[in-house]
């Protein structure tokens, strides 16, 4: 397998904009969707379609796993780098590359995702979270009695 | 396994958006957020969850229950009894079981200009940061005796309120005292330990009327009322059953409130439901648990029945332990453990401890009859 690895050399990722990305193997080795697909074929060169996932979110995905699978990085700045990658981040493309994560099948990525939305709505009231969510209660008016008299405890 | 299944969901996506043949999978419509595969929603909760452990973060959690169904059955999965994890997060974890090995510190606050008293979670009271209120309580006489309503609010005490959780009651010479839940700990429909309403109708609401179990009763050894010995009580738990302290025994844990429906039955229902849960204490196969008051140790230096946790000397200061039959099949631990801790901090604060197999609730309401058994002077 490791030799099947080694024999391709550039991987091209076509997002789902028609966006191109040439990628190094190593770059593609967190996305297990994309690596399903090399170990199948034998090629020297890949281009691989993406239907799921767009151009500006593939790019920074491609960006995150540049930065991570680099070893010449330390730590620190790693993290530095995932503070600021939060930090440019809207609501909109946290969702989209939650999903773009989730469809690539990228384990690590996914986690930072999840933590970084997790920590959006930490200490939050529910009217925040359904705002930040656009999710629209769907309880019975008794439900949400019951919820409301939850939510006042809660915030005693 | 779960992520492929999600992705082959996702490849749909887009058409659904764009309003082809795909039929949507919610019932309607909801923002893009909403198609979060309840794999990364779990994922995102739990987080939430693992990093608000302590008051008042822990509202984040309430709030991912109240958002829609799924996030509310999705937290509901993620949140764990007191039992297991120690904590309290919703209103429905102060009629569960604490954990074994652990007492959740808790103290209570009285104010007699309102006759009040509260339950906070917490070691000690802190000047800088809000403790969580668990419950509240007020404590009214009447020509018979001593009625304590709890509540969930320290501004409401109506038994008719959404709020009021139990009681507690005394007789004439407030030794002994019984203590009402307002919903049965058994969530299923077999209720071998509720007892009916025997009150006062016209004070009782509908609600209370829909399940008014009774879950203890207190009794306070006379002889020591008039003496500076501590108090000497003992409390039949007819909710949980003996066996609950076995190596392998369980605690009734009910799950959820009861839901709001009950209270807008009409009233010959919850008549009939009451009437219908009488098998009585009696008749139960299940011998109730019972707790036993033990003082605490005479310490020489402080010259008082107190521990670490209590340091003022009071007569009211008490440890409740398991009544024990040699018979059971116990850990040997739990032979001399400590069931409830209560004791005097300081002139209007006391420390309740509590831990398995009582809740937050029950050990409020024992530790409430004890300030009305003995006034403190």
């Amino acid at each position: 397998m490791a030799a099947e690895k080694s024999s391709i050399k550039i991987i091209t990722l076509i997002a789902a904009d028609g966006s191109v990305f040439e990628v190094e193997p190593n770059i593609v080795k967190e996305m297990k969707t994309v690596q399903s697909y090399i170990d199948e074929l034998d090629q020297n060169t890949v281009s691989i379609p993406l239907p799921n996932v767009f151009g500006n979110d593939l790019a920074m995905i491609i960006e995150y796993c540049k930065k991570h699978a680099s070893e010449e990085e330390t730590k620190e700045a790693k993290e530095e780098f995932d503070f600021e990658f939060v930090k440019r981040m809207k609501s909109d493309d946290k969702l989209r590359l939650l999903q773009a994560a989730s469809y690539l099948n990228m384990e690590s990525f996914l986690q930072f995702m999840a933590k970084a939305i997790a920590a959006e709505i930490e200490n939050q009231s529910v009217e925040f979270v359904r705002d930040y969510f656009q999710i629209e209660s769907d309880f019975t008016p008794e439900e949400e009695a019951e919820l409301r008299k939850e939510n006042e405890w809660a915030f005693k | 396994m779960a992520l492929k299944s999600m992705c082959k969901h996702w490849l749909c996506l887009p058409k659904s958006h764009v309003g082809e043949d795909v039929t949507p999978i919610e019932p309607f419509q909801q923002g893009q957020w909403a198609s979060l595969p309840p794999e990364l929603l779990l994922d995102i909760i739990q987080r939430v969850e693992k990093s608000e452990t302590s008051w008042p973060a822990r509202t984040a959690v309430v709030s991912c229950a109240s958002v829609c169904k799924s996030w509310r059955a999705i937290t509901k999965e993620i949140i764990k009894t007191p039992q297991q994890c120690g904590k309290i997060t919703f209103p429905i974890s102060l009629k569960q079981p604490a954990p074994r090995d652990y007492q959740i510190p808790c103290f209570i606050k009285t104010k007699r200009e309102t006759s009040t008293f509260l339950l906070y979670l917490g070691l000690v009271p802190t000047r800088n940061q809000r403790c969580k209120l668990l419950l509240a309580a007020r404590k009214t006489r009447r020509a018979t005796g001593t009625d304590i309503v709890i509540s969930l609010a320290a501004d409401d005490f109506s038994q008719s309120s959404k709020n009021y959780v139990g009681k507690l009651t005394s007789n004439f010479w407030e030794n002994k005292f019984t203590i009402y839940d307002t919903h049965s700990p058994y969530d299923t429909a077999i209720q071998p330990n509720c007892q009916g309403a025997r009150f006062n109708s016209k004070q009782v609401s509908l609600r209370a009327q829909a399940c008014c179990c009774l879950i203890s009763t207190i009794l306070y050894d006379r002889n020591t009322r008039t003496t500076r010995r501590p108090i000497r009580m003992s409390c039949f738990m007819s909710s949980i059953p003996g066996s609950a302290i076995d190596k392998d025994g369980t605690a009734p844990t009910p799950t959820s409130l009861p839901p709001a429906l009950k209270r807008k039955s009409p009233m010959t229902d919850s008549y009939s439901n009451s009437v219908s849960e009488l098998p009585g204490l009696s008749e139960c196969s299940v011998t109730p648990l019972v707790l036993l008051s033990r003082p605490h140790k005479w310490c020489q230096p402080q010259q008082c029945w107190a521990n670490d946790r209590i340091t003022v000397n009071s007569v009211n200061n008490f440890q409740l332990v398991a009544s024990m039959d040699l018979s059971r099949n116990v850990f040997p631990e739990e032979k001399d453990r400590v069931i409830l801790q209560f004791g005097m901090i300081s002139t209007n604060t006391f420390i309740m401890d509590y831990s398995y197999p009582l809740s937050a609730f029950q050990a409020f309401a024992i530790c409430l009859s004890s300030f009305v058994a003995k006034p403190i002077r």
